[in-house]
């Protein structure tokens, strides 16, 4: 029974911490955002609030909490109140199976730092990050606004549609490693990161995981000058604040994953494993900022195309290479 | 080990909560997409039973193919479904009409009732202890690899019979 | 060699790729329709190759015997017959030929499939390949006409899924129960589990309902006249002869399987047969529109070959195997009927069928033997099959059921023979002719002659489905 109480204990920590790191990580990965888009527009950012503006999000909370919680009056109530919590908890769900250092020896005991180590974490992970697709769908719809619904609309057929992308680009990845436990697929990167080893699966990869995360190029959800807000138009106060919570925590789960199945997770020279992680996920919200600071957004048609016309054979190209050159191997 | 035990078997009257209510919620709704979310809360519950039944890799394909086949509904429902407003104003259906129905499915639960509660179960031989996905895939290549195979052929039918149809509305509407 | 067991099915993909390819491309009717008519001619070459082949393939789940050679005979024998009488596609929208004939060859795999499947996920799969190509070419019937057929393809849709349902809840149950889904393990559970457990019988039923469906019986009956009346002519004659008979196939090797002694499981058919006889023969003497009087007509002949099924014996089974060749030959020669006079691919009433004897005797004439075939008037091979299957059932002491049927054979008799009467009712004046191309004139005599001459001599036939039905063992 002792046994059973350390685990829980244990388990209870890890959730702490996770939770704590991930969003207080999205709160400032929004302050981040502003501040590097304005640097890069000539601008400088939010800088009142606190030395540096760092007390930003803060204030951004604190502002959420207080505005009045508007309902739309023909809006389906239980749906729109639904939505937002879909969206949040699917994001906070994906980090259970997430890696996210090497395993610790204390008093003799192996911890390993991940909260639950799923054999078919891949799998888990894809399902979670394709159900976030109901909380933008039916908050979209339960507006009853034609924004919001167009918006979720197209949400839908992008992420399902990038969706197949997303998954084919993994593929390679399980058949060289031969696990869809992530900590095998990150324990197979440790001589070599897969993103060197699967060049093509990287690429697709990383355009997909910017179409699932809804931002630039691939924005057409939210596209401000077709439909003010896309999904999220009638939704004010924390609700709001919720899809944009899930929304920060959604990069970061994306982040997430392209370090663990592409970047070689934990693995790295000199630094702590817990360090290497939060380093290689903040460096690849970086570079998305940066794409959204430079690339302009895609015109829908386009983006469809793109998604069912090059990324799906290219991904399916490269499965089949990838099965060639495991066979040719042995 | 009991309170494992007691949690597997809550999880397990929790699926099936969920798998009803899902159902029933799919049944009354008078809107088209909360009938939908309906189906889609029994098939999370259907995702759940796999699970409990040791098989969390056709859990999740359930969840993840099943999640795709409820977004197409919902791009269906909002395109082709009533709008909102007008879904309210439901005509019910004669009353004898209910009557019927209600008599027809009550006698027929009945029977299958009846039926499987006085049938003794003879539980299987334990052919195989693990649902593992290399025992899965290997079921899936050898013992049924007709019908996988079968999956497939059936599936390109679909595909290009749903374009061909999609097609014909096209021409009709061009005509 | 392996490949020899599988060449039907085999050329059938191979017909299937050809007009994948023709789709793709624009592509003139006539070279589509001298393709298909090849190919289709081809198919039945390969299964008359395949006849005497034995084996059991994909561990287990496909045998491969001369009861399934029999049928896949029977099953491109209809398909060219079907493809030979409706040269053109009149009725069908012309962009979409190369496909019709593309989901043509499609189904009649699922269907060549279906009659070698020997395990539950196969027979499932196999019929549903079979019915998604239907899916697909009922609303192909040209925009022109009124638009019924949109809505028989969603009926035929809908209600084949609800069919699907219960065949699949059925089979939920016989696997519960029998923890099989192989035919042949199944064998040695399903008998005595038939008779101690209702539970078996129900889930046999349910299992069933699913292929009564295509089979248009009486519980699973009541939109065939619509689908009917709705597809294009061409369609129709498909419908209603191919599926039914690879769906008997399974039927048999399901019932067999079961065992003679599942008394409640022949009470239930027996139920099934007569009412669908009675609904489909009493609703027929009111049809004006004459797929609308076969549709009816065919729910009436799904119950007498049912009382073959259900005698359980060799003879019910060859007997029934013999019907079924009877029923796809004489329904052939009532849509071959249809098919030339309807020059728009229109649907047909009585009034069009006036001095048919004058207009084209031809077509008169085969009218008039497939008519005949249907009521069951000697020499036709509708009599003999009739015949058959009531000895066989008599051999059952079924007596009552015999009766009944016997009666209602009497009622059928009556629009049956009004078919016949409005094509030779006498006329003042002659309409204009209807001309027939030789290939047309060679397939009307091929079918008069096949009617009359299966009914003279039907010993080589039956004495074939006989061993057939042995060789299921």
């Amino acid at each position: 029974m002792n046994d059973v109480l350390l685990t829980i204990i244990l388990i209870v920590i890890k959730l702490g911490l996770v939770l704590g790191t991930v969003l207080s990580l999205a709160a400032y990965m929004v302050l981040a955002e502003r501040k590097v888009l304005a640097r890069m527009q000539m601008r400088h950012g939010p800088n009142r609030v606190g030395p540096f503006g760092l007390l930003q999000p803060l204030a951004d909370l604190i502002k959420l909490l207080c505005k009045e919680d508007l309902i739309p009056e023909r809006a389906d109530r239980w749906v729109f109140m639904l939505a937002p919590a879909i969206s949040v908890g699917t994001a906070l769900l994906a980090f259970a199976v997430i890696p996210f250092g090497a395993p610790l020896q204390i008093f003799g005991r192996t911890i390993e730092l991940v909260i639950c180590d799923l054999n078919i974490g891949l799998l888990y992970l894809f399902a979670l990050s394709s159900l976030a697709v109901y909380g933008v769908a039916l908050g979209g719809w339960a507006s009853q606004s034609k924004f919001a619904l167009l918006g979720g609309l197209r949400a839908m057929a992008q992420m399902i549609s990038y969706e197949l992308a997303l998954g084919l680009a993994i593929v390679p990845v399980v058949m060289a490693s031969k696990s869809f436990s992530l900590t095998a697929i990150v324990a197979s990167q440790q001589s070599l990161p897969n993103a060197l080893r699967h060049p093509l699966a990287f690429l697709i990869f990383v355009i997909a995981i910017m179409a699932e995360s809804k931002r630039t190029p691939f924005d057409m959800p939210e596209a401000e000058n077709e439909l003010v807000a896309g999904y999220h138009t009638e939704y004010s106060g924390m609700r709001f604040g919720m899809f944009f919570v899930g929304e920060y925590v959604n990069l970061i789960v994306l982040g997430s994953m392209l370090t663990v199945l592409f970047l070689g997770g934990w693995h790295g020279p000199f630094l702590p494993s817990v360090g290497w992680f939060l380093i290689k996920i903040l460096a690849v919200a970086f570079f998305f900022i940066w794409v959204r600071g430079t690339v302009p957004r895609l015109r829908y048609d386009q983006l469809m195309a793109f998604g069912w016309k090059i990324l799906v054979p290219l991904g399916l190209l490269n499965i089949l290479v990838t099965a060639v050159w495991l066979l040719w191997r042995g | 080990m009991s309170f494992y035990r007691y949690l597997a078997e809550g999880l397990f009257f929790g699926f099936i909560v969920c798998i009803f209510a899902g159902a029933f919620i799919s049944l009354r709704a008078r809107q088209l997409m909360n009938s939908v979310l309906g189906l889609a809360i029994s098939l999370l519950g259907v995702a759940g039973l796999f699970y409990h039944l040791g098989s969390p890799f056709l859990a999740l394909m359930e969840l993840l193919i099943n999640i795709g086949v409820v977004c197409v509904v919902i791009a269906f429902g909002i395109m082709v479904g009533p709008k909102p407003d007008q879904a309210a104003e439901k005509r019910p259906p004669p009353k004898r009409n209910r009557m019927l129905a209600a008599g027809a499915c009550l006698a027929a639960s009945a029977l299958l009732l009846w039926t499987v509660l006085n049938t003794p179960w003879n539980p299987a031989i334990a052919r195989i202890g693990d649902f593992t996905i290399r025992h899965l895939g290997e079921s899936l290549l050898h013992q049924f690899c007709l019908p996988f195979e079968l999956i497939s052929i059936l599936l390109l039918v679909a595909i290009i019979g749903a374009l061909i149809i999609a097609r014909i509305g096209r021409y009709g509407a061009r005509e | 060699m392996q490949m020899m067991l599988l060449l039907p099915e085999l050329t059938l993909c191979l017909m299937a790729l050809v007009f994948f390819f023709c789709a793709l491309g624009p592509c003139k009717t006539d070279t589509l329709n001298n393709l298909a008519s090849g190919l289709s001619v081809l198919c039945l070459a390969a299964a008359v190759a395949g006849f005497n082949q034995e084996g059991m393939l994909f561990f287990q789940t496909y045998r491969v015997d001369l009861f399934s050679q029999l049928f896949k005979i029977i099953l491109t024998l209809g398909l060219c017959l079907t493809i030979w009488s409706g040269p053109g596609l009149r009725g069908i929208e012309e962009q979409l030929r190369p496909e019709y004939y593309l989901f043509l060859a499609v189904a009649t795999l699922g269907m060549t499939l279906l009659s070698s499947a020997h395990e539950l996920l196969t027979i499932l799969l196999s019929l549903e390949i079979s019915a998604f190509a239907l899916f697909a070419i009922i609303p192909f019937r040209h925009q022109t006409m009124r638009r019924e057929h949109l809505e028989a393809a969603i009926k035929y849709f809908l209600f084949s899924a609800i069919a699907t349902g219960l065949l699949l809840y059925g089979m939920s149950y016989v696997f519960g129960l029998g923890h099989s889904t192989l035919l042949g393990e199944l064998a040695q559970t399903l008998p005595a589990l038939m008779q101690n457990e209702p539970l078996a019988v129900v889930g046999m039923v349910m299992l069933l309902c699913g292929f009564f469906y295509k089979l248009a019986l009486f519980p699973m009956h009541f939109l065939t006249p619509d689908v009917y009346e709705g597809s294009a002519n061409e369609t129709t004659s498909f419908i209603a002869t191919l599926p039914k008979i690879a769906v008997i196939a399974i039927i048999i090797r399901l019932v067999s399987l079961v065992g003679a002694e599942a008394v409640s499981l022949t009470w239930i058919l027996a139920v099934f047969a007569v009412m669908s006889m009675t609904i489909g023969n009493l609703c027929a003497l009111v049809q004006n529109d004459l797929k609308r009087l076969l549709a009816y007509s065919s729910i009436a002949h799904a119950g007498y070959v049912t009382i073959g099924v259900l005698s359980v014996n060799q003879i019910g089974f060859a007997a029934a195997i013999y019907y079924m060749l009877g029923y796809l030959l004489m329904n052939l020669a009532c849509f071959f009927v249809i098919y030339q006079l309807a020059a728009e691919g229109e649907n047909l009433t009585f009034d069009h069928l006036h001095g048919l004897y004058r207009r084209a005797p031809l077509l008169a004439c085969t009218l008039a033997a497939g008519a005949f075939g249907l009521t069951g008037i000697p020499p036709t091979i509708g009599f003999t099959g009739k015949f058959m299957v009531f000895t066989a059932a008599l051999q059952r002491g079924h007596y009552t059921l015999v009766i009944l049927a016997v009666i209602n054979s009497a009622i059928s008799a009556f629009y049956y023979l009004k078919l016949v009467r409005a094509a030779y009712r006498p006329m003042a004046e002659s309409g204009e002719s209807v001309t027939l191309s030789w290939s047309a004139t060679s397939l009307g005599l091929f079918l008069l002659a096949s009617i009359i001459l299966a009914g003279i001599l039907p010993q080589g036939i039956i004495a074939l489905a006989q061993e057939a039905v042995n060789s299921m063992g």
